[in-house]
């Protein structure tokens, strides 16, 4: 009986409470429980993963971050997660606020709907200045129920190759 | 390479400054380089701690460590939502940021203990106290620096 419990405590999780993941360069990203997964490119590091808490989020959290192994020591790429209880937010206003060290990013296109593996997810292009230098923004959002997955590329604005990099990848989420 | 022995103390670097990028500047008792002196402590030596604790089953960094090349990664499994992989200062100094202790959202750099509910810390007087986890932020940042003027009243 005990031994029954202890098993459907596990499997349901309900015996856990925060556990931190493992960090991985694997060329596929997977999450099961967030259900998503994308194909990571060769030069991306891992520095960072986690696991989001279940039920309401206080703010934007990350899910996972990749430094970019590029001439620019500054490339990188986050995906973030934040609760928009209203389910309808400005997704433009809320990438322009402050972020990655830049006080205000500028829209310079977008947004454009598009349909990625089946889901419509919401691109987005900015750039900012930050440490005397122009930055470009790549982001692709994607809206679940009330929570907003954002897949951000950070990188120097005149960084072509890199940002094609990332538009593809984050082209491959799918959505489980 | 060869395996080194890990440590479940770590220094203060204060609650101020860049620990990962520039581990030079802060207002605790240690950073790279520093040689801290009892005088130093204004705030006082009862009222400062200079060794906290953080256990390998957080994160996991030699008892030696170094300044650069190196990294220090949250430990997989450790109770917190965050893996994460930060900078070889990291190995030897923590720092008093704005989330608490015990925190599910820490970070290799923050304090953090086995302990439910406390976590040990190292007062420059030689004491060794716990502090709750539910200890106020501002109370904790101020118990983190040297020379601030901030000394606490227990």
């Amino acid at each position: 009986m005990t031994l029954s419990l202890v098993v459907i405590l596990h499997i349901t999780g309900c015996s856990r409470g925060p556990v931190a993941p493992e960090l991985r360069d694997s060329p596929v990203y997977h999450n099961s429980q967030e259900g998503i997964r994308f194909l990571v490119p060769d030069n991306w590091t891992q520095s960072a993963s986690a696991n989001l808490p279940v039920g309401d989020l206080e703010t934007e959290l990350f899910l996972v971050r990749y430094n970019v192994l590029s001439p620019d020591s500054t490339s990188q790429v986050q995906v973030l997660c934040y609760q928009d209880r209203s389910g309808s937010g400005d997704l433009a206003k809320h990438h322009q606020q402050p972020a990655f060290g830049i006080s205000r990013w500028t829209l310079k296109e977008g947004p454009k709907q598009e349909t990625i593996s089946g889901q419509e997810g919401t691109w987005l292009y900015l750039t900012g200045k930050g440490q005397g230098r122009e930055m470009g923004k790549e982001v692709l959002c994607f809206r679940k129920g009330d929570r907003v997955y954002s897949f951000v590329g950070i990188f120097g604005a005149t960084d072509n190759k890199v940002r094609q990099s990332m538009h593809r990848a984050f082209q491959s989420v799918i959505w489980e | 390479m060869r395996p080194a022995a890990t440590t479940s103390y770590i220094a203060s670097f204060g609650s101020f400054g860049l620990l990962n990028t520039v581990p030079d500047i802060s207002n605790g008792p240690f950073y790279r380089n520093s040689s801290t002196r009892m005088d130093d402590f204004r705030d006082g030596t009862t009222h400062t701690f200079i060794v906290g604790e953080r256990p390998a089953m957080f994160a996991k960094a030699p008892w030696a460590g170094v300044m650069q090349s190196g990294t220090v990664r949250t430990t997989p499994g450790a109770p917190v939502y965050v893996s994460i992989l930060q900078l070889a200062p990291t190995m030897s100094l923590s720092r008093v940021n704005k989330i608490g202790l015990n925190s599910p959202y820490s970070e290799p750099y923050d304090f953090f203990s086995p302990h439910t509910g406390v976590v040990y810390f190292l007062f420059a007087d030689g004491s060794v106290r716990g502090l709750s986890s539910d200890i106020d932020i501002q109370l904790l940042r101020s118990l983190s620096t040297i020379s601030t003027g901030d000394a606490s009243h227990e």
